[in-house]
């Protein structure tokens, strides 16, 4: 029965992670929302290895190399965020359009 | 530690790429920072080359020493067979083909700046998409996918002063970033019902009787992934975010995405449909499902790629769209697997994607030089190419027809392997319906550019010079386009003599 709790916690953290990266203007927020999913598997993957139906240590392993690509994925988005704001002046995500579908017929 | 790498040797290609990896980053750092990085582009591809040189002699090797069979290292976490040995080779093609274009153009890599990190970046993608295509572990499947996936992010954005670029860039991070995080909760969620990482412990565990209470699970963890893998191949309802990320990057990288990545998430997907996911597709209740989202993900793939490719006028976003359509005619094969029981698989899929790596790169070389020359990335800079370049023109229009699946080039015997295995079985008929009338379709935007350089007056009269490099580049892939239509079964024979 305990599992059931944290399945469930690690379902709503990645539906608001999803929510955030689908509708926050905030390029940082939307950076945030993308961890908040990936933070929801590691809760999932623990718990899985403590009261899942065959626990065994492999989940630990598994949130340990989740969290390390977490950060580094993290760190090459604030990068390229960055990058992208020095350029623009601007972190709202509605702003970044210039490429897009119609381009050629605008002009 | 006997078992964990008896056959090292195996894995020397392996070894060779980190070993460069390394040194190149060392390099770059004693290096005065003033000093140009140009040669970085020659070390690459001498460790691409020298990497290729040890992947045949360890396919000899293992052939004549070991009898072709599988060999797993590190607890069967990591494999050397014959599919992985084939991707593995795929993968360095495509990536000799990127440096070759990387080095012909300045354009096409960095300009001046990051030349030492644009060509051990690529080193490291190519090492993320090797582990990708041998795993046979959760968790290193996992490490090899974000090694490409974080390499490639970073390549996209490489010139930073370029607006376009990085707001592909950041398209590709947040977009590959919710698919990495669905994949991983449908991995997570894999390893909850089965209480193991190891993709052929799992099948063993599904195909044994799994509870009903889990087995909805495991069916929630395969579309979560499926989703994922959409995104990552750029499969129809998730590709939104290939041609804005194609079209501001520079054609040598979207050479890069349209190829190598293409062939190591595809590796990906068939390794886990394989060797964990296959059970599920035997059970009554609910295995139809599966086959029709799969089947849905090809067809949708094959109307929307060809059908939204009609519109565009910017050759790079046109080859995204097309790639698109030909990952759909890719992915058929492998939604009828249980219905043909995987008979030819393998050989069929791997000639398309020899042919597809073939003529993509050839098609992505040319545009390069092309839209290079013209400044703009519009068609219209194809405009007369026959008079400004007739050899440059007439190989162009052998990659188009290939890609159109004309006869007599590589692209045509693939497409007719392709669809004689969904006529296969019933359901393959719709499929194979589907293929033909949207291959229809796509001629009218192949042979938009064929139009353009042939009947339209160049804006500029002058020759269009291609440096050798890119000659080099050009001329493999059309002499294997050409061979490859008239002597298909020496690939197939190839294949046949590795068992697949």
């Amino acid at each position: 029965m305990q599992i059931t709790s944290y399945l469930a916690l690690a379902a709503i953290l990645f539906s608001i992670g999803l929510y955030g990266v689908l509708s926050k203007r905030n390029a940082v927020i939307v950076l945030f929302s993308i961890e908040l999913m990936l933070n929801a598997v590691n809760i999932n993957l623990v718990a899985f290895s403590k009261y899942g139906l065959n626990p065994s240590v492999t989940g630990h392993i598994f949130s340990l190399f989740t969290i390390t690509v977490a950060a580094a994925e993290a760190a090459v988005g604030i990068a390229i965020l960055l990058a992208l704001y020095r350029l623009r002046g601007t972190s709202n995500v509605d702003e970044y359009d210039s490429l897009k579908d119609e381009s050629d017929l605008q002009k | 530690m006997e078992t964990f790498l008896k056959f090292g040797y195996l894995l020397l290609p392996e070894a060779i790429i980190i070993g460069s990896i390394v040194l190149l980053m060392l390099l770059d750092l004693f290096i005065p920072a003033k000093r140009s990085r140009r040669f970085f582009g020659w070390l690459a591809l001498l460790a691409g080359l020298g990497a290729s040189v040890a992947l045949i002699w360890v396919w000899i090797i293992w052939k004549t020493h070991l009898d072709g069979r599988p060999i797993q290292y590190f607890d069967s976490a990591y494999l050397f067979d014959a599919v992985s040995l084939i991707l593995k080779l795929f993968i360095l093609l495509s990536l000799i083909f990127v440096f070759l274009l990387s080095l012909g153009n300045k354009q096409n890599s960095t300009g001046n700046s990051y030349q030492a990190e644009y060509y051990y970046l690529m080193l490291v993608a190519l090492l993320g998409a090797w582990v990708l295509v041998s795993s046979a572990d959760l968790i290193t499947l996992f490490v090899g996918l974000e090694l490409l996936s974080l390499a490639s992010y970073i390549l996209v954005g490489i010139r930073k002063e370029d607006q376009n670029a990085v707001e592909a860039a950041w398209k590709y991070v947040v977009l590959g970033g919710v698919a990495s995080a669905f994949i991983l909760y449908g991995m997570s969620f894999l390893y909850g019902m089965t209480g193991n990482t190891n993709l052929m412990e799992i099948y063993n565990s599904l195909q044994l009787s799994v509870q009903p209470e889990a087995i909805l699970y495991i069916y929630l963890s395969f579309f979560l992934m499926l989703f994922g893998f959409g995104f990552k191949i750029s499969a129809a309802p998730f590709h939104t975010w290939v041609a804005d990320v194609y079209q501001g990057t520079t054609s040598a990288m979207a050479a890069f995405l349209a190829t190598i990545t293409k062939v190591a998430i595809f590796g990906f997907i068939v390794r886990l449909l394989l060797l964990s996911y296959l059970p599920l597709f035997y059970r009554n209740n609910w295995n139809h499902y599966l086959e029709w989202a799969l089947m849905g993900i090809a067809i949708l793939s094959m109307i929307v790629g060809n059908v939204l490719a009609l519109r565009q006028t910017e050759a790079k976003r046109l080859m995204a769209y097309s790639g698109i359509a030909q990952i759909g005619y890719i992915l058929v094969p492998l939604t009828l697997i249980t219905l043909t029981q995987g008979m030819l698989f393998f050989r069929v899929t791997f000639f398309y994607f020899f042919a597809y790596i073939l003529m993509v790169a050839g098609a992505f070389a040319v545009i390069s030089q092309v839209t290079a020359q013209a400044g703009t990335g519009e068609i219209r800079a194809f405009a007369g190419l026959y008079r400004r370049n007739p050899l440059l023109a007439f190989a162009m229009s052998i990659f188009l027809i290939s890609l159109a699946g004309f006869p007599l080039t590589a692209g045509f015997i693939g497409k007719f392997f392709l669809l004689t295995n969904a006529f296969m079985t019933k359901k393959g008929i719709l499929l194979g319906v589907v293929m033909i009338l949207t291959t229809i379709l796509s001629y009218f935007y192949y042979f938009r550019f064929v139009r353009q350089m042939y009947f339209r007056q160049p804006d500029q009269p002058e020759r269009i010079a291609i440096p050798w490099t890119l000659r080099i580049a050009i001329t493999i892939s059309l002499v294997g386009t050409i061979a490859l239509a008239l002597l298909p079964q020496l690939l197939l024979q190839l294949l046949q003599s590795l068992g697949l």
